[in-house]
């Protein structure tokens, strides 16, 4: 041990790192942790300890794991995510489930890992007394998990019972001062304060324990590990971390500068992007500027040209005026003169007025001429009528054969006296036969008695027929009987059993009268007095019998009874049809024989009348064919006459006709002269007109020229505008359409350079805004862009004066801004380089000493390696490239290699082998590294299940490694043992600890069973006795030495102190 | 790699490189920085102070749209701008109308009038200029109850907060920008400003180089 101990100087100052130092755990103490009872346990610092159990059936149960457990957290072991706050601490605590307690304790919700560090040199108590350093973590089962306190000297709960210890532990930690102020210290500063960040403790817990292992070099099968992790274990054991850290930070700062440079790079190149904008438009202006000032010069040509245009135009207008006057004046005068000749030409009346006469004239003869012809021609058709119808008169006169009118006249008279007579016999004749023929018809249809009766009976389905059709009358019987009959001529016959139907029938029929009759039958005995029925269907018998009888036995009484004389006598037989047929016919026969005569006789008195007519009517033709013949005559004479004055008339004629020509002739001829005239006047009119219309075109031009605006815009004097135009070299004597062109052109680029195409309205000037956009210059034609131009000339020339002092001060702040931003940049790079350089050697400086502590990890490998059983072994570590990025990690990598078999090369650690050699290679890479690792710090390898898969020699062999290495390396080797292991553990270990419980109804462990070897039973007895020595009191050598190993040695009582102490906590 | 369980696989890749320990670190880092609602100091995590580690942290904010925003002498996480963008386009977490004009006026008050002012420097969204609740009520057309419940949600988001008043009768309530600002990254902080520029003053020279700067996407940082 050094002279200087680490251990002292913290303690003033109630430190924050390395509290520990050098010091080694000599003892633990451990409170509601798992089921582990509270008896201090005393702990070598070399060599191997065993953890044993003893459960209730074998090994398992008595908290092995738990211990070692405690054993590793207590020496800040990475697995338990101390940064994070180490939340799989909270699982170490007595929980009642796990335990099978339910129904008697509660969880524990805090228990204590009481660490005592010491001397590892201390042999006597004094002096374990004086380097002491007690250290106590609080485990809680909600966050914060661990708070850390410690006390330097021994500082433990003591009493002789579980209870006794555990009703002081609440106490004694308040009384521990805060270590962190006023809060404690937690999981994520338990390293760095205990160990100053040193590894202490590397371990392989088992899961029940912690809920998912790491990868370290001893929890893991090293060939799953990756060379980086390897290498990282490695750094982690001997220390290289805290130089890869700095080498790390050395490298924040390297980028802190980096990001320095970015920045600035970053911030020139935004600003540049932004400058570039402005830059560009500043260039613009000054381009127009100049644009401009051209853009002016063509103006101000063109204004001179305009106006000195203007001006020879105008002269050129007035000269063309003068002439105009002068020509339509001399039109004037021409004008006058025809209008003269006009009014001569149409004012001469005596000739005109002989045209009149001539043609009077000459038109009265012409009539008379005509009318003449006209009367011949109408005398002339008036005769060819005359004679036409006096042939058709001589005609007809003809027929009269000689008679006169008067002769005539007599005979047609005589003749339509005799047809007069014939008419009337005929039709006397006539109406007779018709009478007659009317009878005939009425006999043959049955139809002349009871005409209207009859057929209605008929109609209503009465039998009925007339009385006289049914009576027969032979030739003896008509004198007697047909006046008797005659009463009822008009009679019908019906059945008897008819009557009231025929009564109803005929209602309609006043005076009708019907006879009932009766039915014949056969046996009716037929009277021959009486008339014999014609119709078989009527008897009238009961009738005829009762007329009989009423007019008795004499002819000339028809009814005696009502005294009714009927007369007899009738031609023909009264009844029967047949009889009264013939003598109907008899009579027409005769009626139609006079009639025949009758006729005969009309026509031939109708041939006499029209043939006495006819005579009458050529009588009267032969008179009018005589005066016609006369008429034609007297034509003829007044005909003649007519031509007779034509022919005089013929000479006067011509001559007036003749006398009409000529003045015809002369008045057409004096029409066209002044035609003519009219013509001339009316072209020298239009030729005015024409040039009236020239003056006023030139006149308005004139005034359009506008010389004054022209003027305006020259700005001086003519003669000056003429100067300025002759001082102009030839190749810019343009005109004015090309100067408007240049100048258009010129201050469009001048805008254009100003105001981009894109840019938005609402960024210009009012003014140029005004022009450019409301009066369209953009879209305009030329025109409209001369129009435009002196005020975009003024409004440009007023925006880039403006603008001018603006933009110099801008060049200017660029100027600068750009010096002093690269000088920032090259500042910045500067330090970056320096930085670079600095982490540059640094880095290449600790990859040295990194290659030197792993050649000497290596060394070390290979020693142990051929010291304990290897062929030899090492280990491959590249130098790697720096990384690209001051943020990138400098990752090296370690590959253990060894040896297989003797002489044999070394095989890289990744190849297949059988686990128990990787697993022993393993801890004796991690005891290289330890002993490696500057310092000598002491180091605890803590292993769950310790030869959990090797065979019988292979434990042995591996306990006995793990033994000689913590012997010989300052390292101890906690090993949790299976019991199988026991036996071949316990000859080797420096101290064994059985762990006991007897029974699962048992909450807490018995007290443990301790034993030191034969080299270290002194020390072990010596650290036990000091441990139980503590009493608050004064705290020193208070020793009961006795009752200590008395404890110890009982196996019996245990379970009530146990108990007794759960109860309370 | 099992050892990770209950670690969402997303970050597997990241933290398989780590150690033990700067796996802790980075996740402590992680947590701390995504749940704390104060920018977290630099000095207070390992993962924060190194700048691997950092940068690991940063991947492992990425994987999950993420990314680390410096404030000052600390960090906090923010989406990154891509991110930002899809959510806003896809119309996530987007705040009611009245919430957003109510936040404006907090930060046109608290914020934009003090820089604008020369009072306040950097390019940060958050300030130490009360905006009184007085003034958002007469300067808005919204009505005042709805103020008051927007004001009430975005405290709870964390979008304003309540200032601490100075003892004084009669003062009405007073709010400051809240500390979900600070998870701005440096684009969003310039692309709020340059909005709120464009639409307070769109004539103005500032404006015009913004529209310039958006045209030629080369001065875009």
């Amino acid at each position: 041990m050094s002279t200087d101990q680490p251990w002292a100087s913290p303690a003033g100052s109630r430190g924050s790192d390395d509290i520990v130092g050098a010091r080694v755990l000599v003892g633990t103490q451990m409170v509601d942790i798992s089921r582990l009872s509270t008896h201090p346990v005393p702990v070598i610092s070399q060599g191997l300890i065993t953890v044993a159990g003893q459960g209730p059936k074998d090994s398992n149960g008595a908290g092995k794991s738990s211990f070692i457990a405690g054993l590793s957290l207590l020496h800040a072991d990475d697995q338990w995510k101390l940064a994070s706050g180490a939340s799989g601490a909270a699982e170490l605590l007595f929980t009642a489930e796990l335990a099978a307690q339910e129904t008697r304790y509660s969880n524990a919700d805090h228990g204590y890992i009481i660490g005592v560090f010491a001397d590892p040199g201390a042999t006597a108590i004094a002096d374990l007394q004086a380097s002491a350093l007690t250290v106590w973590l609080r485990i809680n089962r909600k966050a914060p998990y661990i708070d850390l306190r410690w006390q330097e000297g021994l500082y433990l709960p003591n009493g002789s019972t579980e209870p006794e210890r555990v009703a002081q532990v609440d106490a004694m930690w308040k009384d521990l001062p805060m270590s962190n102020g006023r809060t404690d210290f937690h999981a994520s500063r338990l390293s760095s304060v205990l160990f100053g960040g040193h590894a202490r403790c590397v371990s392989f817990l088992s899961t029940s324990v912690r809920s998912s292992p790491t990868p370290n070099l001893l929890a893991q099968p090293l060939n799953d590990l990756s060379p980086a992790r390897i290498f990282d274990a490695i750094a982690n054991l001997t220390g290289l971390d805290r130089e890869l850290e700095q080498e790390q930070a050395m490298r924040g700062k390297e980028h802190a500068h980096r990001v320095e440079v970015r920045g600035a790079e970053q911030d020139l190149a935004t600003w540049e992007g932004e400058i570039t904008v402005v830059e560009a438009g500043i260039a613009q202006r000054r381009e127009a500027r100049d644009h401009l000032g051209a853009a002016r010069a063509a103006w101000q040509n063109r204004c001179a040209r305009h106006l000195i245009d203007g001006l020879e135009r105008a002269d050129q207008i007035r000269a063309a005026l003068t002439e105009l006057d002068e020509r339509s004046e001399w039109l004037g005068r021409e004008l006058t003169s025809v209008n003269a000749e006009i009014g001569v030409l149409s004012d001469d009346k005596e000739f005109s007025s002989r045209l009149v006469d001539a043609t009077k004239h000459r038109n009265e003869l012409a009539e008379r001429d005509k009318t003449l012809d006209t009367d011949h021609q109408v005398a002339a058709r008036e005769l060819d009528e005359l004679a036409s119808k006096h042939r058709d008169l001589l005609d007809v006169a003809r027929a009269a054969d000689g008679r006169s009118a008067e002769t005539a006249e007599r005979e047609l008279e005589t003749v339509k006296a005799e047809l007069e007579l014939a008419l009337g016999a005929r039709s006397v004749a006539q109406a007779a036969e018709q009478q007659a023929l009317a009878l005939l018809d009425a006999a043959e249809s049955g139809q002349d008695l009871a005409t209207a009766q009859l057929p209605l009976l008929d109609k209503a389905g009465v039998p009925a027929a007339a009385l006289l059709d049914v009576i027969g009358l032979d030739a003896a019987q008509r004198a007697d009987w047909e006046p008797r009959l005659a009463l009822y001529r008009e009679a019908s016959v019906v059945h008897r059993e008819h009557g009231d139907k025929a009564r109803e029938v005929l209602a309609g029929l006043p005076g009708s009268t019907l006879i009932l009759a009766d039915e014949t039958s056969a046996s009716t005995v037929r009277n021959k007095d009486l008339p014999g029925s014609a119709d078989p269907r009527f008897d009238l018998t009961a009738f005829l019998t009762a007329i009989g009888r009423r007019a008795g036995r004499s002819a000339e009484i028809t009814d005696g009874d009502a005294g009714v004389l009927v007369l007899g006598g009738f031609a023909e037989p009264l009844t029967g049809r047949a009889a009264r047929i013939t003598t109907a016919r008899q009579a027409h026969q005769g009626k139609s024989d006079l009639l025949t005569k009758a006729k005969d006789k009309l026509a031939a008195a109708r041939t006499s009348l029209s043939r006495a007519e006819d005579r009458g009517r050529a009588a009267a033709a032969a008179q009018q064919a005589e005066q016609v013949q006369e008429k034609m005559t007297e034509l003829r004479k007044l005909n003649a006459n007519r031509a007779e004055q034509r022919e005089a008339l013929k000479p006067s004629l011509a001559s007036a006709e003749e006398a009409y020509a000529n003045a015809l002739g002369a008045k057409n001829a004096r029409e066209e002269k002044l035609a003519n005239l009219r013509g001339a006047r009316g072209r020298i009119l239009g030729s005015q007109r024409a040039k009236q219309d020239e003056k006023t075109g030139l006149t308005e031009e004139r005034d359009k020229l506008d010389l004054l605006s022209r003027q305006a815009g020259w700005g001086e004097s003519d003669d000056a505008a003429r100067h300025h135009l002759l001082c102009l070299d030839d190749a810019q004597q343009h005109t004015t359409s090309q100067w408007n062109e240049e100048a258009c052109y010129a201050l469009d680029g001048v805008v254009r350079r100003c105001f981009p195409d894109g840019m938005p309205a609402a960024e210009m000037p009012a003014e140029i805004r005004e022009l450019l956009i409301e009066q369209g210059w953009r879209r305009g034609s030329l025109e409209m862009r001369v129009r435009l131009a002196a005020a975009m000339l003024r409004a440009l020339r007023t925006h880039l004066n403006l603008t001018e002092e603006h933009d110099r001060y801008q060049q200017k702040q660029i100027t600068t801004q750009r010096s002093e931003r690269t000088k920032d940049l090259a500042a910045a790079s500067l330090g970056l380089a320096e930085a670079e350089q600095t982490c540059h050697a640094h880095r290449a400086s600790l990859a040295r000493g990194i290659k030197n502590t792993l050649r000497q990890v290596a060394q070390a490998f290979d020693e142990l390696d051929q010291a304990y059983g290897g062929y030899g072994a090492g280990l491959d570590y590249p130098e790697p490239e720096p990384p690209a990025e001051p943020d990138r990690p400098w990752q090296w990598t370690v590959a253990p290699k060894w040896r297989r078999a003797e002489g044999q090369r070394m095989g890289g650690y990744n190849l297949k082998a059988n686990t128990a050699q990787i697993d022993e290679k393993a801890a004796k890479l991690v005891c290289a590294a330890a002993q490696a690792a500057s310092g000598d710090r002491p180091l605890i390898l803590i292993l769950d299940e310790l030869g959990r898969n090797l065979g019988k020699q292979h434990r042995r062999e591996a306990v006995a490694l793990f033994e000689r290495i913590g012997r010989d390396r300052n390292i101890t080797v906690i090993g949790a043992l299976q019991d199988d292991m026991e036996r071949y553990a316990i000859e080797h270990s420096g101290l064994y600890i059985k762990l006991r419980r007897s029974s699962d109804a048992i909450a807490y462990n018995e007290p443990p069973v301790i034993a030191g070897d034969e080299t270290n039973r002194p020390r072990v007895e010596l650290l036990q006795h000091w441990l139980s020595s503590y009493r608050p009191a004064d705290g020193t050598n208070t020793q009961d030495p006795e009752r200590s190993g008395e404890q110890y040695g009982q196996l019996d009582g245990f379970g009530d102190t146990g108990e007794d102490h759960a109860g309370m906590s | 790699m099992s050892l990770l369980t209950g670690m969402n696989p997303v970050f597997e890749p990241v933290l398989a490189e780590l150690t033990e320990r700067h796996r802790d670190e980075v996740l402590a880092a992680f947590a701390a920085v995504e749940h704390s609602p104060e920018p977290v100091p630099e000095v207070e995590l390992l993962a924060l102070r190194d700048v691997t580690l950092r940068r690991s942290l940063d991947e492992l904010l990425h994987r999950v749209g993420r990314t680390l925003v410096p404030v000052g002498g600390g960090w906090t996480s923010g989406y990154t701008d891509e991110i930002a963008a899809e959510l806003t386009g896809a119309g996530w977490y987007s705040l009611p109308m009245t919430d957003r004009a109510v936040l404006v006026l907090v930060l046109i008050h608290s914020v934009a009038v003090p820089r604008s002012r020369g009072t306040a420097e950097g390019d940060a969204w958050t300030s130490g200029q009360p905006t009184m609740a007085s003034e958002l009520f007469a300067a808005s057309r919204v009505r005042p109850s709805d103020v008051k419940a927007a004001l009430a949600r975005l405290r709870a988001a964390g979008l304003v907060q309540q200032a601490q008043q100075r003892a004084g009768a009669g003062q009405s309530a007073a709010y400051l920008p809240g500390p979900q600002l600070h998870r701005l990254t440096s684009a969003a902080r310039r692309r709020l400003q340059e909005e709120l520029i464009l639409a307070a003053a769109p004539s103005s020279p500032l404006a015009a180089a913004i529209r310039a700067r958006r045209s030629h996407p080369r001065g875009e940082g």
